[in-house]
């Protein structure tokens, strides 16, 4: 809708839209009889800025009839400012924490940006913790997130696409990816996929994640979300595409792969050698956690053959007393472990940490003094808890705890095949996943693409000097990221 | 994007595929039969039969991939006409139910009896086709993705166990008398016949790539399962000796056995590894319900894709309840002369073809 | 019509689900023992281990079955609990069962069940199995033949290990087997010596030295120590290198096996090389040896594997001489050789 040429309209309008909502203010002035009228959100403006910017050039430094034009132009002293005709681009603004300054017989509003949201600086990561590497994380603060990120990049290539998601939320997206490194088909892609999102709200970028995958029902992330703004750098560098949610601590980065999940900051910053072995021992980790409790049930129920002669007659006699099943003893454990995990979560961090010790000893020993679970069990449940945490994505650790339980009971059900089969499952599944048209596995299938190369940065992380291409993300032309003259090499 | 979506395989994952669908199976049958012909001598029939079909393999693919235009459902129809197409096609679509059908029934009835006695059989085969029934759904790149991750992880814990039990060989056994020799030849024979899997193949041949290429991946893959093979069937000659292998209904798996793992973690290795058979069987059954599936699609058009893929399972069920039934697996050892039979059909259409481009 | 599938199958599956057995209800059974009745049926006697939560495992129990068949697929319990034969470790074959030909029987039948493990000791009792069976269970847990193999590389001087997979190998591929025997008083057990088959039936025993002799035979002595008296002192030797070679001749229209076994051995005690020791050593291994053999050849039992040797290596002789008693007249030559490490 039009602004009208009267003043009186516009503020009659304006008034009843927003009727009941205590927190915007409306102000009437003059500036040499001119009528102005000045709409503003309480509490997300910064007051300086209106009252410096706007308020005291127009009513002191006023000396003609300005027009709303001239005074964009020459009174308002705020960076930006544009000039709108619509309510709705009015309203917008102000919701956003913007200053709209209405003039009496002229059908311009102007919109001034004064947006000063309450922040809580820049925190230090807390699930992505690293020893060695920048400590910074992203904050709700969309606009600071890009910041964060464009520090990393100083490179004109680096786009920032801002649009606007959520019917009702408006929620602020950025986009941003490098012009000459990400493919066009995966910006436009993922820009269309959200763009063509028709929701209330956007609230969180795990919310957003969750609408714009492929597979929404599986249960394995195929986005990645992280809180690093150097991962979220890289993955830019590598010619992944970062969408910043405004409201949100956490960056999307697409396409995700399984291989990504098992990647940690710090592989890059320390040396090579210890972050190889630390990748292998994830990946390790990944299969313990999730085949462990299944491989218990199948061997100690129905192939005790398999189990050395003198850990299965441990196993037997401290089953011995056991009244349950090996099933409801593994569930027993687990769920005690997702419990206190669970718990361990809405505690206040001082206690968190006892509650855990605390929590782990007293429900493992007393339960296997009560002779309700054997002491195996409390171990098999430990370890396969412990692995999960050595990985260091917490969404793909989620999914892992849910394919879990798939493996416990088929392997309950139907013994070692019954277990061989839940694993070939979850490989069909993960091997007909893909993100963002690059297959789910990828490089373990599929990496004669690449030439085999992004094999350096999987199960092993080769020497930085050795990764010289970038990986299947960028673009055909753009594979090579380092360069080295050969004098250089030689000299070593 | 460029490499997903497009119901292609690669000429690495087209390798793999063959390998990790064909490596379990004609492990688990294959050297039987052989040992019982030739005797101590059995590898050499099955690397001179191995590597024969592997080098027809080679010629065939290429002459294939020479007249491909589109997949090969569409080039067998353009090629041979309505109804010839229809029939070649057809015989395919029985020949792949069937063989995957009565591998299926060995799987099963390895299962019941190596690795989990409370599994019926019936239910074992129930499970694996329930297992294809997803994957095949997910289209033939999920066949391939899978096959490439199952290949390397198979010939790895393969090439594991053969360097661990190769010392333990006893190569005196291994040495052929000299009356043993048309043994080991009418024994090459029936190793070539049971590796001409022909039907399943082709059908899987990309078209866009190299055919030089793509035919040499048919010819590589089929060499690794070759040397696999004959190294296997010595391993377990050798270990068990000629008499105890012929009674041991499955030598290969049940060597993995005998051979000592340095301070093993696990007693009775051999139902642990077995684990790659079934995972071997479960990508075969998967592949046979997905090339069922296509050929079903290509000649009723416009057929929803569940309801071919569940057609294509019920077959593949049929057979293989057909085989369970009879106990033993006499006749089920017959096909492989059907196998042989099945190079015929496969070059129907390539001939036809390339007589059509000369006139 | 997707979801109804999936869901229609899935509950399918899970209906047919089929339960195993706890580990904790399983009876482990260590050792199993064959016995003859008059009647012919199988007298079974199982040692076996009983999980319970005190001990970490007691093993004061057997149990004595009768059967028609040898393996006990049937079912086998003791109130509600399993025999389980998924941890057997020994196979005892009692003497009746011996001399009334039951060997293969038992032991194919062994190798032919999916739960019992191809490592499992063959052993040949002295008398009865149950017998043994019941000392046996009575010294502790009911592990001791599998800890004697596991631990007692000293003690194994007049005994081998036998596996079921070598024991079936070797009863498809030659007439004669020597099975370690084991023999058991009211306290003590005692694996020496072995008893000797022919056409899977019970033909004689070695005693200890017979038994080595025919270890050494087989080129299997390394590890083992041989002890002679050498300047009116006695010194054990160990020996680090038994190797035994065959080959095949025909002379005078006899046909000939000549033996070359040779050792490589080192004083045991660390004092230096007695001069002449070798040769002391040879005569004594060689007499062992012989009494070995002869003994073999006098009860026609190819327990060496003689005639599958010379199968492979010359198929014309072994066809030309072919005959019932062909391991018996052969002549056997031994030519033994041993040297310092």
């Amino acid at each position: 809708m039009e602004l009208y040429k009267e003043l009186n309209k516009n503020k009659e309008y304006i008034k009843n839209t927003l009727y009941g909502s205590d927190d915007i203010v409306f102000k009437e002035f003059e500036n040499n009889g001119t009528k102005c009228f000045l709409i503003y959100a309480d509490n997300i403006v910064r007051g300086t800025t209106i009252e410096d910017g706007i308020l005291t050039n127009i009513m002191v430094r006023g000396e003609k009839n300005f027009d709303a034009f001239q005074m964009q132009n020459n009174l308002i002293s705020v960076g930006e400012t544009k000039l709108v005709q619509s309510f709705e681009e009015v309203l917008d603004a102000v919701l956003l924490g913007d200053t709209a300054l209405l003039v009496e017989n002229d059908n311009n509003a102007i919109i001034i940006s004064t947006k000063g949201w309450p922040s809580r600086g820049i925190p230090e990561a807390k699930t992505e913790i690293v020893v060695q590497g920048p400590k910074d994380a992203f904050t709700e603060l969309g606009s600071m997130n890009t910041v964060l990120i464009r520090r990393r990049i100083r490179d004109t290539a680096l786009k920032v696409r801002r649009f606007k998601c959520g019917r009702r939320s408006k929620t602020d997206i950025a986009v941003m990816y490098l012009k000459d490194v990400a493919k066009d088909e995966l910006v436009e892609n993922v820009i269309s996929q959200i763009k063509s999102l028709n929701v209330d709200c956007i609230l969180d970028s795990g919310y957003l994640e969750q609408l714009i995958e492929k597979r929404y029902s599986s249960p394995f992330p195929q986005l990645q979300l992280t809180e690093r703004p150097d991962k979220a750098a890289s993955a830019i560098y590598e010619g992944r595409v970062a969408v910043v949610v405004d409201n949100s601590p956490f960056v999307i980065l697409v396409p995700a792969t399984l291989n990504i999940f098992f990647q940690s900051a710090e592989d890059y910053y320390e040396r090579w050698e210890i972050m190889s072995f630390m990748r292998i021992l994830r990946f390790f980790a990944a299969v313990l956690s999730v085949t462990l409790p299944g491989l218990y049930i199948a061997l100690t129920v129905y192939r005790p053959d398999l189990i050395p002669t003198s850990l299965a007659l441990k196993i037997a006699s401290g089953r011995a007393y056991v009244p349950f099943p090996a099933i409801a003893e593994v569930l027993i454990m687990e769920t005690a472990f997702e419990l206190l995990r669970e718990a361990g979560v809405r505690l206040p961090s001082p206690v968190s940490s006892a509650f855990g010790i605390v929590g782990g000893i007293v429900i493992g020993s007393a339960a296997v003094e009560a002779g309700i679970v054997g002491p195996v069990v409390v171990i098999i449940a430990a370890l396969s808890g412990i692995c999960s945490f050595a990985l260091p994505n917490p969404a793909f650790v989620s999914a892992l705890r849910i394919v879990k339980y798939l493996i416990i009971f088929m392997s309950a059900f139907w013994g070692l095949f019954g277990f061989y089969t839940s694993v070939f499952l979850v490989l069909a599944h993960l091997s007909s996943l893909e993100s963002y048209g690059v297959p789910y596995l990828y490089p373990f299938c599929g990496g004669s693409v690449n030439n085999y190369t992004d094999f350096k940065d999987s199960i092993l992380r080769v020497p930085l000097r050795k990764m010289r291409k970038r990986p299947i993300f960028a673009k055909a032309g753009q594979k090579i990221r380092m360069l080295f003259k050969k004098k250089e090499e030689g000299g070593k | 994007m460029n490499f997903s979506c497009n119901n292609k395989i690669s000429n690495n994952q087209l390798s793999a595929v063959i390998i990790a669908a064909f490596l379990g199976c004609t492990a688990v049958s294959a050297p039987l039969g052989i040992i019982e012909t030739a005797g101590g001598g059995a590898y050499i029939s099955v690397f001179l039969g191995g590597f024969a079909a592997s080098v027809f393999f080679y010629l065939l693919a290429w002459l294939t991939g020479k007249t491909l235009t589109d997949s090969y459902e569409n080039t067998v129809r353009q090629n041979l006409g309505k109804w010839l197409g229809f029939i070649v096609l057809a015989v395919i679509f029985v020949y792949v139910s069937v063989y995957g059908g009565f591998q299926l029934a060995i799987t099963a009835r390895m299962v019941h009896f190596t690795m989990e006695k409370s599994v019926s059989s019936l239910f074992a085969a129930l499970l694996i086709v329930f297992v294809a029934f997803y994957t095949a759904l997910r289209g033939r790149e999920c066949v391939g993705r899978i096959s490439e991750t199952a290949a390397v992880i198979m010939l790895l814990f393969i090439v594991f166990i053969f360097v661990i039990s190769a010392p333990s060989m006893d190569l005196t056994t291994l040495k052929p008398t000299p009356d043993e020799w048309r043994g080991i030849l009418e024994g090459a024979v029936m190793s070539f016949c049971s590796l001409s899997v022909a039907g399943y193949v082709f059908i899987m041949l990309p078209n866009n790539q190299s055919i030089k290429r793509t035919a040499f991946s048919v010819f590589l893959a089929f060499l690794v399962i070759t040397v696999v093979l004959s190294f296997g069937t010595a391993l377990a000659v050798s270990c068990f000796g000629v008499e105890e292998s012929k009674r041991k209904l499955w030598p290969v798996i049940q060597m993995m056995n005998y051979t000592e793992f340095p301070g093993s973690l696990v007693e009775r290795q051999e139902v642990l590894m077995s684990g790659f058979y079934v995972f071997s069987s479960f990508i075969l059954t998967a592949l046979s319900v997905h090339i069922t599936s296509e050929i079903l699609e290509s000649i009723f058009k416009r057929i929803n894709r569940v309801f071919s893929v569940l057609t294509a399972c019920a077959v593949l069920l049929f057979f293989c309840l057909t085989a369970l039934s009879q106990g033993g697996f006499d006749a089920v050892y017959g096909i492989y002369g059907f196998n042989a039979a099945m190079y015929g059909v496969m070059l129907l259409a390539p001939a036809v073809s390339l007589i059509r481009r000369k006139r | 019509m997707k979801r109804l599938i999936a869901l229609i199958t899935v509950l399918s599956l899970l209906i047919t689900g089929c339960g195993g057995n706890e580990i904790e209800g399983r009876n482990f059974v260590s050792v199993a023992g064959y016995d003859t009745e008059t009647n012919g049926e199988y007298k079974i006697s199982l040692c076996f281990i009983e999980p319970n939560g005190k001990d970490m495992y007691s093993a004061d129990k057997t149990e004595v079955i009768s059967s028609t068949a040898s393996v006990t697929d049937k079912v086998l319990s003791s109130g509600k609990r399993q025999m389980y034969f998924g941890h057997l470790k020994a196979v005892l074959i009692g003497q009746s069962a011996a001399e009334n030909g039951r060997l293969k029987e038992i032991l194919f039948d062994l190798s032919s069940n999916n739960d019992i493990s191809m490592d499992t000791v063959v052993l040949c009792a002295k008398n009865s199995a149950s017998a043994i069976i019941s000392t046996v269970s009575n010294s502790g847990d009911g592990l001791y033949i599998w800890d004697f193999y596991k631990n007692n590389k000293d003690r194994m001087y007049s005994t081998q290990k036998l596996t079921l997979a070598e024991a079936v190998k070797k009863l498809d591929t030659q007439n004669g087997l020597v099975i370690p025997a084991i023999n058991a008083d009211d306290e003590n057990i005692e694996i020496t010596g072995g008893i000797i088959f022919s056409d899977g039936k019970r033909k004689g025993e070695f005693d200890s030295n017979q038994m080595q002799g025919f270890i050494y035979v087989s080129g299997e002595g390394k590890g083992r120590n041989e002890t002679i008296n050498i300047n009116s002192e006695s010194v054990p030797f160990n020996i680090e290198k038994n190797v035994s070679k065959v080959e095949f001749a025909e002379e005078n229209g006899v046909l000939k096996a000549a033996y070359d076994i040779s050792f490589k051995v080192k004083r045991a005690d660390g004092f230096d090389y007695p001069q002449g020791a070798s040769e002391v050593l040879a005569g004594q291994i060689k007499e062992k040896c012989l009494s070995a053999v002869e003994k073999l050849q006098y009860l026609n039992s190819d327990a060496l594997g003689i005639l599958y040797e010379l199968k492979r290596k010359d198929n014309a002789l072994y066809n030309k001489f072919y005959s019932e008693n062909m391991f018996k007249d052969m002549v056997i030559n031994l030519n033994i050789e041993v040297s310092e490490k």
